[in-house]
């Protein structure tokens, strides 16, 4: 018998907590632990699942998509500080990342931007050139509401009325390319609610802990009960007679997937957190190779408007969750990576100028990661607008790139897109060179 | 189903005391929830000694391991008020505001002031004044923390609460303020926090005015004159509690909650006029969304939603009898079905739209089957029990008697035809074999929807 209210407090406890809670003190120093320095070179041989070498029958190749939300707002001024701008430090005397040189600091990744020490585990992508920064990178409205910005990100709409699209941007490429093979399950959110980025998109729904995905009740009489339910669904209008009729389908291929006691490969260690698990649980069905083409995952409570702790508080805490659990995914797709693309969204980078309770308020430019096997990686990519004041747009971090350029340069070159008018209507991406 | 839009979800029992009182008499009674006794919910949660306990009283109560009590204790009030409470309307509305003033449980302090939020700020006035909940929300301990409105200060005022206070608790993102206004609204709140250190006034709002910025400001056109203080806050609170386009906003919400996803113009504008007329009374606006109408016009009106996993489990826990051994599972099962009470992180609460829910049926099926198969410890569901209100068990009329018992007779005909075919081809209407008829028909399409 479960134990159900202990499984909740664990779960919930280890759920990100805007307003600081110590289990994430506990996290960020765990974070400097047990980096497996150069345990890729073990993964010489290329694993035999490699997701994208030639197996398509529907046209060309395409990577894997792992689209990651960071909701709330991540600060891409603390996660990837541009400490080459004496004016990061004018306007954050307490809420910013120093520069490279002693214990808590930035890590110098170029001469004029760093990381923030706490996402040091992205440093092992990084330096193998298969993860790349966007910065200065955003949806261009800026109207600084979290609702607003992350709806019209995810539609791929920024700028026209709410209601005219109510498709999100990744649903649209799956109904305008063809599956790469047959499968009931295109993508998935490890989710328990549907992300609005894959809002009707064909063949996909959250899974939520997939390990449990079964129908349950006497076995002797399954096969009956379904054809019942199936049945009774049929014609049934989307999402929900959809979302059945492909539930039994998923049920049967997640069956063949052994989640519960999945082996990292190459060392790698996830945490032992919500994140970590979603992730370890993405990364066993994308080795499963049956079909999955993308992949979206949440990492919630980047509001942080109060006592940022950007060293050793609540950011250090959840970007330590975040790259350990990135480098964890590198460590464990090994030269799989090759055909998978991880992209790390957030709605808005957040105000220049700190605010009076140790924190930041909404901003605008932020800041994407972008990590895969043909990412043009170890280097940030931006067309840098800097920090004056009169370059600043309200206040923050302007946007020189559309996050359009980078997820339209992935869908175009990594994914086969060939309508990406309809992905992002009224927008014709610039291909920063992000992937090649 | 007008009943299932009040209540925490659909009873046999409730449906036919509506039916037989008349829907306006059922609501008038509903609309008064202090004058409905209500023993059954209350035996359940007297043994929750943290629900009506004063923050300094919770935190000395609850300390180290015990810390986690007062939200676990929480989350079973919940269960067990939808479940039992006979102030239905009075409990589906908690769940409105519960969402409209969204607070994460799960935020330090909140632990337990969240506690003494739901009693006084969310309960105390779900079906009282919109103004008044708001100036109670505002100065609550709850929401200064969560919205980090206690650390706002003179000279560098941060605008999380100004904005949320705008977009998402009066005004609406189309609402009429600009970046411009949000500053100064921050500034407006500027020195409003609240005691949280464990001593006897832990919890309760204080205004600081060496922290408040005493500068003149213009919030929506309105000159705030220098000097104000703590007035500053005050008249910016009443000032959005008194617009139309608050009263719009929020009686819009209203609508999608009561009435349908999409509810015509009219509707809504009959429902923000009652505001506007009664300067915020909830009950008017309830009565306006629920006002007697014709059977064509119940038709044009009350589309169909989808349940929220909440409307789901409690109605079918309901609808079943179920006997509560433990409130626990209802718990885990709204957690699996991604609803745990209070768990929202972001200050919008949880959604009420078929997109976000509608594609994970999985869990409902699961908890369905679970329910009625026995297979869930802490909750039982007794047949003869159930069959009672119907005349008692009439095998030949079981896929019938079902559909009465679970959603007095709502099925549609094709998911009455499957379900009776499946019970014929069993060998036995054993009761293995009824109670996988009861949870086929919870599985049905049209059960998730309401």
């Amino acid at each position: 018998m479960e134990q159900p209210q202990e499984r909740i407090s664990e779960t919930s406890a280890a759920q990100p907590c805007p307003g600081g809670c110590s289990e994430y003190h506990a996290l960020s120093r765990r974070g400097f632990l047990g980096r497996g320095a150069g345990v890729t070179a073990a993964a010489v041989v290329a694993p035999a699942w490699v997701p994208r070498v030639g197996m398509s029958p529907n046209g060309p190749a395409r990577d894997v998509l792992l689209n990651v939300y960071l909701r709330g707002g991540m600060d891409a001024l603390t996660a990837v500080p541009p400490y080459g701008e004496p004016e990061l430090y004018v306007q954050r005397p307490n809420v910013a990342v120093p520069p490279p040189g002693g214990a808590n600091t930035a890590l110098d990744l170029d001469g004029f931007f760093g990381l923030a020490p706490a996402a040091a585990p992205l440093l092992t992508p990084w330096s193998d050139g298969k993860l790349a920064i966007v910065h200065a990178c955003g949806s261009p409205l800026g109207s600084r509401s979290h609702f607003d910005e992350q709806a019209f990100w995810e539609l791929g709409i920024p700028g026209q009325p709410l209601g005219t699209e109510t498709s999100g941007w990744l649903a649209r490429h799956l109904q305008n390319e063809p599956p790469v093979q047959l499968t009931p399950l295109r993508a998935a959110a490890m989710e328990r609610l549907m992300p609005r980025v894959l809002v009707e998109a064909p063949d996909t729904l959250p899974l939520g802990e997939p390990a449990t995905f079964r129908l349950p009740g006497n076995p002797a009489t399954e096969a009956a009960r379904r054809s019942t339910i199936e049945a009774m669904y049929a014609g049934v209008s989307p999402p929900l007679g959809s979302a059945a009729l492909s539930t039994f389908d998923v049920i049967d291929l997640l069956a063949t997937i052994n989640f519960e006691n999945y082996q990292p490969a190459n060392g790698a260690v996830y945490p032992e957190t919500v994140f970590g698990r979603k992730i370890r649980n993405a990364a066993a069905l994308i080795k499963a190779q049956v079909g999955v083409e993308a992949i979206a995952v949440d990492l919630d409570g980047w509001d942080h408007h109060d006592t940022q702790g950007p060293l050793d508080g609540v950011f250090a805490a959840l970007m330590g969750d975040l790259a350990l659990t990135l480098e964890a995914f590198y460590l464990d797709m090994g030269l799989g990576m090759d055909g998978v693309v991880v992209a790390v969204q957030s709605e808005f980078g957040r105000r220049l100028a700190e605010n009076g309770s140790l924190g930041t308020d909404h901003g605008y430019g932020g800041a994407l990661f972008v990590m895969g096997g043909h990412v043009n990686g170890g280097q940030v990519i931006t067309n840098w607008p800097g920090l004056d004041p009169g370059v600043l747009v309200g206040g923050d971090l302007g946007i020189t790139i559309d996050y359009r350029d980078v997820l339209g340069e992935i869908l175009a070159v990594r994914m086969a897109s060939s309508r990406l008018d309809l992905v992002f209507p009224n927008y014709t991406p610039t291909f920063p060179g992000v992937v090649f | 189903m007008l009943v299932q839009r009040a209540t925490q979800g659909f009873s046999l029992a409730e449906y036919h005391r509506a039916r037989d009182m008349g829907w306006q008499a059922w609501l008038d009674w509903q609309l008064e929830p202090e004058a409905i006794a209500d023993p059954a919910a209350d035996d359940r949660l007297r043994p929750l000694r943290s629900l009506s306990m004063t923050p300094y009283q919770l935190a000395i109560e609850y300390q180290d391991a015990a810390a986690f009590q007062p939200v676990v204790e929480l989350r079973s009030a919940f269960v067990f008020r939808s479940l039992l409470s006979q102030r239905q309307l009075h409990e589906r509305m908690v769940e409105f505001w519960t969402d409209h003033f969204n607070t994460y449980h799960l935020d330090g302090f909140l632990y337990q002031l969240k506690t003494v939020e739901d009693r006084e700020v969310i309960r105390g006035h779900a079906l009282g004044n919109f103004g008044a909940m708001l100036r109670a929300d505002a100065h609550g301990a709850a929401m200064l923390w969560y919205l980090d409105n206690y650390n706002n200060v003179v000279g560098a005022a941060q605008e999380n609460y100004a904005r949320e206070l705008m977009e998402l608790h009066t005004l609406g993102v189309r609402g009429p303020y600009t970046e411009q206004d949000v500053k100064e609204v921050a500034r407006c709140f500027t020195g409003w926090t609240a005691v949280f250190q464990y001593a006897a006034s832990y919890g309760n709002f204080v205004f600081a005015p060496g922290y408040h910025d005493d500068g003149g400001k213009l919030v929506l056109n309105n000159l705030v004159p220098p000097g104000g203080g703590v007035t500053d806050g005050e008249f910016v609170l009443d000032l959005l509690a008194g617009m139309r386009e608050t009263a719009e906003f929020v009686g819009g919400k209203l609508c999608r909650w009561l009435v349908g996803y999409d509810p015509p113009p009219a509707v809504k504008t009959e429902v923000a006029d009652a505001y506007m007329a009664t300067g915020g009374d909830i009950k008017a606006m309830v009565r306006a969304a629920f006002r007697q109408r014709s059977a064509a016009e119940l038709l044009r009106d009350f589309t169909p939603k989808l349940k929220r996993p909440s409307q789901f489990v409690f109605g079918l826990l309901r609808a079943s009898s179920a006997k509560i051994l433990l409130p626990n599972l209802p718990v885990y099962d709204l957690f699996v079905m991604g609803q745990l009470p209070y768990d929202w992180i972001a200050p919008n609460g949880y959604p009420d739209a078929i997109e976000a829910w509608g594609s994970s049926v999985l869990p409902r099926w699961d908890f369905a089957s679970r329910l009625f198969g026995r297979q869930m410890y802490g909750v039982d569901v007794n047949l003869e029990l159930l069959f009672a209100p119907v005349g008692g068990l009439q095998r030949p009329r079981l896929a019938e008697q079902i559909d009465e018992i679970l959603t007095g007779g709502a099925l549609s005909q094709a998911e009455f035809d499957e379900i009776d075919r499946y019970l014929a081809s069993r060998p036995r209407l054993d009761e293995s074999t009824i109670r996988e008829g009861f949870a086929l028909a919870a599985s049905a399409p049209s059960y998730q929807m309401y």
